[in-house]
């Protein structure tokens, strides 16, 4: 940041009530139902069955458990994962 | 998701499965790689997904980095389809026809509908509009809307209103009827009422003007009836358009000819159906050969339609009924009725109020009879002259 510190730009953009995740570069998840989950950020799988995905954000693990799971579109930026989504968990 | 599917259909791809190794590590490498991978499922420590065809050559450096063993399932998609058909030249020859053809009959008209018409007949509207080129098999592209309507109602002074509406191959002609005005009385110029015929004065009517004859006075051709000159008692005189009903008894004499021989065509059971195919202006005859001699002809027509769309396409059938010429005669009793039939039926057609017969003469020749009768009629004989004032 050369013109101004990273503090004064969170101070800005929370004023302007932007989504802190921009600024961040964390994960963005979006759930729909427990039918289909979106992840937003840098991303690589660990570990793929059709009931525990693994997911690598960078910044720690995703875990998702289900039945059916499946990914149906995988980038390094997006993760489209649909199934029957039981439970998601965090862990370093 | 459809658009995706179709772009997936028209560039194809490739069913894949994969076991052993590390596939997760594929996938990562795929996904930074940019190789779209979809469908990814495991079962029973298999995994299966489905990769663009284009894209499947890029995954074997991937495949063999993770240790994996992969084999396609199966190629979905139209470069496919294509590579399975290439030697079957008649499919794309096809298409192209086929494009080619609907291309060319939607360039024409395909049918005209006339609606809003009430007292003209549709086939007259129909003959007008071959006159300013609007017809089955027209261009679509030569109707100028904007001008052939002004056209149709150049043609047409009993319409009103008229509209040409062009949906595709089929043309829509809505017209409006005029109510016609009444007529004003032609009160400009000033005339007398004459005879027109011979005769004797039973009813005089002079609705404008001063009568000049009286009942029961026998007048002759050309003699004035009810005067358009008006003399009032202070000397002044005026000139009017005399109007008036004139009825007078008169006397017509109507000539007929019959011979006794006739000539008459008596079809016979003997037929032939020929049938004919029509499309757009060309008739295309489903038979040999021509018809030679007398007949008679039975057409019918039966239209080709879709989805209420009739197409420009007709299955004409005609039915020649083979003739038999026929010479007759009559006698003189039946001549003698076919020429009184004859002139009653010519003096029916005459403007005449009610006549009667009043003497009859019959000459009789070889070839058949003449007969005259005299009648005795009661009919309107004024007819307006102009009065031309110097």
């Amino acid at each position: 940041m050369g013109f101004c510190s990273k503090d004064k730009l969170r101070g800005l953009w929370s004023a302007l009530e932007l989504p802190m995740s921009i600024i961040e570069g964390d994960l963005n998840i979006e759930i729909h139902g427990n039918k289909e989950a979106i992840f937003e950020g840098h991303i690589s799988v660990i570990e793929y069955s059709d009931t525990v995905i693994r997911l690598n954000t960078g910044k720690g693990v995703v875990r998702i458990c289900g039945s059916d799971l499946e990914i149906t579109t995988l980038n390094p930026d997006l993760a489209i994962l649909q199934g029957v989504i039981a439970g998601l968990d965090f862990s370093d | 998701m459809f658009m995706l599917w179709l772009w997936r259909i028209i560039t194809g791809y490739v069913k894949f499965k994969m076991e052993g190794g590390f596939p997760e590590r594929l996938l990562n490498m795929a996904s930074i790689k940019g190789i779209t991978i979809w469908n990814v499922r495991k079962k029973d420590e298999v995994f299966y997904g489905c990769v663009l065809a284009k894209q499947y050559p890029l995954l074997r450096p991937l495949v063999r980095k993770s240790g994996v063993r992969m084999r396609h399932t199966g190629c979905v998609g139209l470069p496919f389809v294509m590579k399975r058909y290439k030697k079957r030249v008649g499919i794309p020859v096809g298409v192209v026809v086929a494009t080619l053809i609907i291309y060319t009959l939607s360039c024409f008209v395909w049918n005209v509908n006339v609606i809003g018409n009430k007292i003209i007949s549709e086939k007259e509207i129909r003959k007008n509009l071959q006159k300013i080129g609007i017809d089955v098999g027209a261009s679509v592209r030569s109707i100028d809307v904007k001008n052939k309507y002004q056209d149709l109602m150049i043609l047409m002074p009993e319409l009103s209103w008229s509209a040409i509406n062009i949906k595709g191959c089929v043309v829509d002609i809505d017209v409006r009827e005029k109510t016609n005005k009444p007529e004003f009385l032609n009160q400009g110029s000033p005339c007398n009422i004459k005879a027109k015929r011979d005769g004797i004065i039973l009813k005089i009517l002079p609705y404008q003007g001063i009568g000049a004859a009286q009942v029961g006075e026998a007048v002759v051709k050309g003699d004035l009836l009810v005067s358009g000159a008006v003399e009032y008692k202070t000397g002044v005189t005026k000139f009017v358009h005399a109007r008036g009903k004139i009825i007078a008894q008169t006397e017509r004499t109507i000539t007929q000819k019959v011979n006794f021989k006739h000539t008459r065509f008596v079809p016979l059971k003997q037929e032939k159906t020929r049938y004919a195919i029509s499309f757009f202006w060309w008739d295309i005859p489903l038979y040999f050969g021509d018809y030679d001699g007398e007949y008679q002809v039975e057409r019918d027509r039966m239209k080709f339609s879709s989805n209420g769309v009739s197409l420009p396409i007709y299955f004409n059938k005609a039915t020649f009924r083979k003739l038999k010429r026929v010479d007759y005669t009559i006698t003189q009793k039946q001549a003698t009725k076919k020429c009184e039939e004859k002139i009653i039926k010519r003096i029916s057609k005459m403007d005449i109020v009610n006549f009667t017969e009043k003497s009859r003469d019959i000459k009789k020749t070889k070839k058949g009879i003449t007969m005259s009768i005299t009648f005795t009629c009661e009919e309107e004989i004024g007819y307006q002259e102009e009065l031309l004032i110097n």
